[in-house]
């Protein structure tokens, strides 16, 4: 009788314990997830789509839905991402105003005040994940004193590289005053390379060499030459499965579902789709790529996007997942 | 008197419907006749930024004056003194070598000054020429400030570089928006 009743209360403690630790381990599992948002820090109007994705080129007169379509507005996405205590923002879109008027911009506003509007404030900002360093992605650096900046080494050696080659036309930040011919130094401009500058100067500035896990579940994978020469991407858990944000390796959404380039600038198209493929086998398909100028954002053709709503200036917001207890910050 | 007037109305009334109905047909048919539009995908609507005004043709010979001493000097010189700091504090850490390279970058900055100072301004573009000299002076102070590194170690000496370069970047990207405002394209 002794000896039952022994077996029962071990039996018991046994139970209790493994549904203790069942529970650590979705516990475990939930916080390791993080809340993505997904804010339009400004949007590129009437770009020729054939300019954009070669592969797309309007053709006058066509019925295809390919080739049909003459010019299109690419939003410039940035990721807010929050991992139990940090904020995490892949991108940081850019903010003079003399960009905006050269490059026929609209819907722009300070990255600050839209991180106001879903209730977080700059100061609270703590690491960001630059796809690649050009100006319309690597901006707004000052802005976030706390934050730390990742970028790879890959992508400073390879412009250091571009600069200081022997041809003042292999050399030159801009070839033309019409734009840079997509050449090596295309697109790192003083001002954003100065802020760049500004986060390593003030030991804010992580150089990655490669893969990097910077919180739990969120890692940086390489995708060199799949835009620039050290493009990355940001892998990060949610409740609806992993993303990855691509920036411009990710141009554009319908590019990695279609497998076609898109954005080429120092890209290596043989790269771009090994990078597509990358999202693939991270997420599984690929409607958790999430891309930085994806035509379709915030609408239904782009499901992951389409929990959106229109916020300063006409500039679009999408809610795109939430961890247990994060309450939604879409406006009622 | 009533029974008279009633007519008209009617005869008025039926003139305007004809005519309202032609207008339509008209209309119509111009339409039909228009040539087709490309389909845009885009959301329209929203006034856009302010349009860069026109240079004349002096002001024009004075942007294509200064664009390859901009291009192939200035511009790469700025890009290359931010360079030259985060490869001394992420790589090298050696003050010698960075005071060469800044240097050589006061020298090129100097050069380019001194051809832009020679270019001839139309008078309408005198502020731009200065706000853009103002930016070279500000670039070659900060390579000589990079180079007192070599002498006391203090990185100091780097952040107060860095800031001036940052202004004469901004002060740059202003000339850009005026002189060449073609020069940025989405990356």
């Amino acid at each position: 009788m002794r000896k039952q009743l022994g077996h029962l209360v071990l039996a018991g403690a046994l139970a209790a314990a493994g549904l203790t630790a069942i529970s650590a381990t979705k516990a475990a599992a939930q916080s390791a997830n993080c809340s993505v948002w997904l804010v339009e820090s400004s949007r590129f109007m009437k770009v020729p789509f054939g300019s954009f994705m070669p592969d797309r080129a309007f053709v006058p007169g066509s019925t295809d839905a390919k080739h049909n379509i003459n010019t299109i507005d690419l939003p410039v996405n940035v990721g807010v991402i929050k991992c139990g205590n940090e904020l995490i923002l892949a991108d940081s879109g850019w903010k003079q105003q003399e960009y905006h008027k050269m490059t026929g911009t609209e819907h722009w506003a300070p990255l600050p005040d839209q991180l106001k509007t879903l209730g977080f404030d700059a100061k609270d900002v703590t690491k960001i994940v630059i796809g690649h360093g050009h100006w319309d992605h690597a901006g707004q650096l000052s802005d976030f004193p706390n934050a730390t900046l990742y970028v790879q080494r890959e992508e400073l050696k390879a412009i250091e590289w571009a600069l200081n080659y022997p041809n003042p036309k292999i050399a030159a930040v801009n070839n033309s005053p019409g734009g840079c011919y997509r050449s090596p130094a295309c697109g790192y401009e003083p001002l954003t390379v100065a802020e760049i500058y500004g986060k390593v100067l003030g030991g804010k500035a992580v150089i990655v060499d490669g893969e990097m896990e910077i919180a739990p579940g969120v890692k940086i994978h390489p995708a060199f030459r799949a835009h620039t020469a050290g493009s990355q991407l940001l892998e990060v858990p949610t409740s609806i499965g992993k993303l990855v944000f691509g920036s411009d390796s990710y141009s554009s959404w319908e590019g990695i579902r279609d497998w076609m380039p898109a954005n080429i600038q120092q890209t290596d198209t043989v790269q771009q789709m090994l990078a597509y493929e990358k999202c693939y086998k991270i997420t599984g398909g690929y409607q958790n790529c999430v891309a930085a100028h994806e035509p379709l954002s915030y609408t239904d053709a782009y499901p992951l996007t389409k929990n959106s709503w229109v916020a300063i200036n006409g500039g679009r917001m999408a809610e795109i997942a939430l961890t247990d207890g994060e309450k939604s910050r879409k406006p009622k | 008197m009533h029974a008279m007037t009633m007519p008209r109305v009617r005869m008025f009334l039926l003139y305007a419907v004809i005519a309202a109905l032609a207008a339509a047909v008209i209309f119509a048919v111009q339409r039909e006749l228009a040539p087709p539009r490309a389909v845009t995908l885009g959301s329209g609507g929203q006034s856009g930024p302010p349009q860069p005004i026109a240079l004349n043709a002096d002001e024009e010979a004075y942007a294509a004056a200064l664009w390859p001493i901009h291009s192939e000097v200035v511009e790469t010189s700025a890009v290359s003194m931010s360079f030259a700091g985060i490869a001394y504090v992420t790589d090298h850490h050696d003050a010698h070598k960075l005071a060469v390279e800044a240097a050589t970058l006061r020298d090129m900055l100097a050069a380019a000054d001194a051809k832009a100072r020679e270019l001839k301004v139309p008078d309408s573009m005198h502020k731009v020429r200065d706000q853009y000299l103002e930016a070279i002076t500000l670039l070659q102070g900060a390579s000589a400030e990079m180079m007192k590194l070599e002498t006391d170690s203090k990185i100091e000496h780097l952040v107060t570089a860095q800031n001036m370069s940052f202004v004469a970047s901004e002060d740059l990207l202003k000339v850009e928006d005026v002189l060449w405002p073609g020069e940025h394209k989405p990356n």
